[in-house]
């Protein structure tokens, strides 16, 4: 930093510019003083975890705070961060935040016991004061509440103003994924008191700027390390938990001061030393393990399990908890032992790890790192390359041992620049134990994109406790093909609930939330959107409403169009208060693969073809009409041919004005006949009754096509009195039909 | 379907496969490395040791990786192979490096193998195709089974992970036998596994041999008691 030739005389008054990668890009500009006594924090001083905060405009404002971390190098600085948001219901519950007098949450010490020094500061197990007053924490927040990622692109600190442009990406609660991407200034100022020492933790207040708004923020520093993690180790008898080892260098080597080069604050307990023997553990084992002997905790502090075991095959350590709530858990195996080979350390050769410290302290480290998501590098996408640095297997790091520098003493007990760019500003879900799968941020698993929004972010997958949302969709389906979903809304809670009926995509009360392959997020709703009052249904408790849509031609076009996954949600405004999602449900789309399906693709992709199918009427449109009426003869086996006929069958069992020419089409029963019977052919009365009420128009309750499906297969069923089986199961088919069509006209509670 | 190329190292990778196999069933791939002059490469011809990837062009034209899930830390081992002479290994071929199904859905598929066989040495299987077709067994329900996250990670762990026993005894009772060996593997259902080859045919055998050595893999796994009954009783059935 340049603090040349200043009145001030105070190198925190220079003007400093950082790029995209944090870099300095413009260096010190000559500032001023304002006061000699009270001036710009030093820029030094930044350096750590910061608890950012905004300012609610009003009561009702959801409460946004997260963890923000600010890393001031030797010639550059980067920022990032991670916000929780809460809405905040009920104006008698809200503790409304106010400048400059907040204090610290009571968030679980997650630095775990500190010894306390002579002079009344924190001194930590490796002997270093790292607080002054009080003990540094790490901002923590439950990952239902995760609302957006924030990233520097670019900062300067001038006068005691870091005013840093950040790229925010918002994140989708429901589907766990981040997004969209926006942009935003982040500007925070800093003053302190020149001459007396601070006794209180630093703080900036400031302004976000931001989606389109401008709030107040304020940021309160909780530690100079960047993230904390509290690591419980659990050794099984005989074998021991390395808590220091003398690495090549000469020094002495922790878990802690390892982890510490990377800014990460992480506090080893070794809880139980007395884990019965196995001498060949599982990962069944070791999750069974995880589970009986990792010590319960509460709140949302990062919590890491390392087992010291016995063996897994020849293996060093493993990583190996990646179930539905992964990466909490890792192993090294005491008893692996190291080969005979002359690059090996001759008193480590054929030696267990458990008797050469160095090494097993490294094996522990690099399995923590994984539970930190971080990669190997020979495996990460990133493709860093290999190295002697602590993620490199210890294959690859004996790779480049020499027998005049053998391994352990030729590793580095550090972290690559790439990891530990990772360790400490990789976004929250990425690195903390228990969210995101290993594989999310270095290997083949990841997430992204754009829309701006406030600073509350994205809302989908709040949930409203008496009422359920269901959403049946195919889970997979090609290009072209005809896509139907139940949508099912069930009360269940203690008390009766007033809901609309209105499950339909083309009323505004329901809409479906998409998320392609590509991330985008579109809202799916029905091509013609009817306008009216919302009738409402009384719901007892366990009675449940449903109705069946069509979703293969919406708003969006076609709506699955593009191969790969697609994520659906449901959304429900139940009534004037009460939003209800749904879980999200996934529909694999792919290309069409058969001759039959690449006919039936083509067909379908057809202009004319898809409107025609969303409105239940190819009107005047006579090429739609063509194709419809071959794909309903040439495919009726599948329901898109069936979904087809059943909109010949709506359409020619009517007569049709097209003003614009003032002609009419008039009806034809017959043929309209002809094509219902070619829907139903085949086809049980549950689905025909399904097709039929999707392809009506939801703003056309007589459309003919629903009645005149339930009038054909009441002329098919069973003669009264027929007592087989299959009559019972064929009458029972026919009044399920006909309750999905009665929902089609009014949702019945049932 | 065989398959092998030749590299400027003097090796050759070859990815072997069914050509075409049930989605009820699990695909057990074998791979050889075979030199071409007096050389020493990896001995971790496996997935778990991290040398070995295997990619994966699906029928839609979407793009997968076959690797371990877990990831190990583990010593190098390594191994002269003479001209001529090969290095053999069996790869389970069931899920991506997530633990997400390999093969979701029927269609053709192309798998390359990549082995980093040295330092600096990385070869690369020409690609073969294999053919995922619906399930061979009527009414089975062997083909969900195989594509959930608990069931996928018990038969690689070989350990019975979250909820699956009852889909492992469902596919312990599987007419494939890499299937069923899997699967009984994973309930630790040792005895199981010898006593039905004691009256197997020699092929079979082999199947057996090469379905655990796909999880629990030569010179990696050599100490296992499970591999060390199993492999004792296929050789016996050999002799």
């Amino acid at each position: 930093m340049n603090s040349a030739c200043t009145c001030s005389g105070t190198p925190s008054d220079d003007v400093l510019v950082f790029g995209e990668d944090g870099e300095v890009v413009q260096p010190a500009i000559p500032g001023s003083v304002i006061n000699r006594f009270f001036g710009p924090c030093p820029i030094g001083s930044l350096d750590g975890s910061w608890l950012l905060e905004i300012v609610p405009r009003t009561i009702f404002a959801p409460q946004v705070r997260g963890p923000m971390r600010i890393e001031v190098g030797a010639s550059s600085l980067r920022v990032s961060g991670d916000m929780y948001s809460q809405r905040r219901l009920f104006p008698g519950q809200i503790d409304p935040v106010v400048i400059g007098t907040i204090g610290r949450p009571p968030i679980p010490d997650p630095i775990g016991p500190f010894i306390r020094g002579a002079d009344g500061g924190q001194i930590d197990e490796d002997g270093l004061v790292i607080f002054p007053t009080t003990p540094p924490w790490y901002p923590a927040f439950p990952k239902e509440q995760y609302s957006w990622y924030f990233r520097s692109n670019g900062a300067t600190y001038a006068n005691g103003t870091l005013t840093v442009q950040i790229v925010r990406h918002l994140w989708n609660r429901a589907t766990q994924e981040f997004a969209s991407t926006d942009t935003g200034t982040l500007a925070l100022t800093c003053r302190q008191n020149l001459i007396i020492v601070q006794r209180r933790p630093l703080v900036m207040e400031g302004t976000l700027t931001i989606g389109g708004s401008t709030s107040i923020v304020k940021a309160t520093k909780t530690s100079p390390f960047y993230r904390g993690c509290a690591v419980e180790v659990d050794a099984m008898v005989n074998r021991s938990f390395p808590p220091q080892a003398t690495i090549g260098s000469g020094a002495i080597a922790t878990f802690k001061s390892i982890y510490a080069t990377a800014g990460f604050d992480v506090t080893v307990t070794t809880n139980e030393t007395n884990v019965p023997n196995d001498a060949s553990l599982t990962n069944a084992e070791m999750s069974t393990l995880l589970s009986g002997h990792r010590q319960p905790f509460t709140g949302d502090d990062w919590h890491l399990w390392l087992l010291v075991g016995s063996a897994q095959g020849g293996l060093f350590g493993i990583m190996f908890d990646d179930d539905t709530v992964p990466r909490e858990g890792a192993a090294g195996f005491a008893d692996a032992t190291l080969g005979n080979d002359s690059v090996i350390l001759a008193s480590a050769r054929n030696q267990p790890l458990n008797n050469v410290p160095a090494a097993f302290l490294r094996t522990l480290v690099h399995e923590a790192g994984h539970a930190f998501n971080l990669f190997h590098p020979k495996h990460d996408v990133h493709m860093p390359g290999i190295g002697i640095e602590i993620m490199n297997q210890t294959g690859d790091v004996i790779g480049f041992a020499t027998t005049a520098n053998p391994y352990p003493n030729n590793a580095a007990f550090n972290f690559s620049d790439h990891d530990r760019t990772s360790l400490i500003h990789s976004p929250d879900p990425q690195v903390k134990p228990g969210w995101k799968n290993f594989g999310w941020g270095h290997g083949s698993l990841s997430a992204g994109l754009p829309s701006p929004v406030d600073v509350a972010g994205l809302n989908a997958g709040d949930t409203d406790d008496g009422l359920s949302l269901t959403i049946d969709v195919p889970q997979q389906a090609f290009v072209g093909e005809y896509v139907t979903a139940e949508v099912v809304l069930t009360n269940t809670g203690r008390d009766p609930r007033q809901v609309t009926t209105l499950l339909t995509l083309a009323e505004g009360d329901l809409v479906f939330l998409r998320t392609a392959p590509d991330g985008e997020i579109d809202r799916v709703l029905d091509v013609a959107i009817g306008c009216g009052p919302r009738p409402m249904v009384t719901l007892q408790p366990g009675e449940s409403i449903s109705n069946h849509v069509q979703v293969f031609f919406t708003n969006l076009g076609v709506t699955f169009t593009e191969p790969g996954r697609h994520t659906v949600i449901a959304q429900l405004e139940a009534d004037a208060m009460t939003t209800v999602y749904s879980a999200p449900s996934t529909i694999d789309v792919r290309t069409a693969a058969s001759d039959t399906e690449v006919a039936i693709s083509a067909s379908m992709l057809t202009p004319g073809v898809g409107r025609a199918l969303a409105l239940g009427d190819f009107a005047g449109d006579e090429r739609a009409r063509a194709v419809l009426t071959d794909l309903a003869e040439s495919h009726a086996d599948s329901d898109t041919g069936a979904a087809s006929a059943m909109v010949m069958a709506n359409s020619l069992a009517r007569p049709f004005t097209d003003f614009r020419n003032d002609t009419t089409r008039k009806p034809a029963p017959k043929e309209a006949d002809r094509f219902l019977d070619l829907a139903i052919a085949g086809r049980s009365a549950t689905r025909s009754a399904a097709l039929a009420v999707t392809v009506a128009s939801p703003t056309e309750k007589d459309a003919p096509v629903v009645a005149n499906t339930i009038a054909r297969l009441r002329r098919s069923a069973p003669k009264t009195g027929a007592r087989s089986r299959a009559a019972a199961d064929s009458n029972s088919d026919i009044a399920a039909a006909e309750r999905i069509a009665a929902d089609f006209v009014s949702p019945q509670p049932r | 379907m065989n398959s092998s190329v030749s590299d400027v190292s003097g090796l050759r990778l070859a990815l072997q496969t069914d050509a075409s196999l049930a989605l009820d069933q699990v695909l057990i791939g074998g791979l050889t490395l075979t030199a071409e002059r007096d050389t020493t490469v990896s001995a971790r011809l496996n997935l778990i040791e991290g040398d070995l990837v295997i990619d994966v062009t699906g029928p839609t034209g979407h793009t997968a990786r076959c690797s371990w899930p877990w990831p190990v830390d583990a010593m190098p081992r390594r191994v002269d192979l003479r001209h001529g002479h090969e290095l053999d290994g069996s790869v389970a071929l069931l899920a991506t490096d997530t633990s997400a199904p390999l093969f979701p859905e029927p269609g053709a598929y192309t798998l390359v193998a990549t082995y980093d066989a040295a330092p600096g040495i990385t070869v690369s299987s020409p690609p073969v195709t294999v053919r995922r077709t619906a399930a061979a067994k009527r009414n089975s329900d062997d083909a969900r089974l195989l594509q959930r996250r608990d069931v996928i990670q018990s038969l690689l762990s070989a350990s019975a992970m979250g909820d699956s026993d009852d889909a492992l005894h469902s596919l312990a009772s599987s007419d494939h036998v890499p299937t069923r060996t899997l699967a009984a593997l994973a309930l630790d259902q040792i005895d199981d596994i010898v006593s039905r080859l004691e009256d197997t045919d020699a092929d079979t055998a082999l199947d057996v041999a090469t379905a655990v050595d796909a999880v629990l893999p030569s010179g990696c796994f050599d100490g296992d008691e499970r591999r060390i009954a199993i492999q004792r009783a296929v050789s016996a059935r050999r002799r």
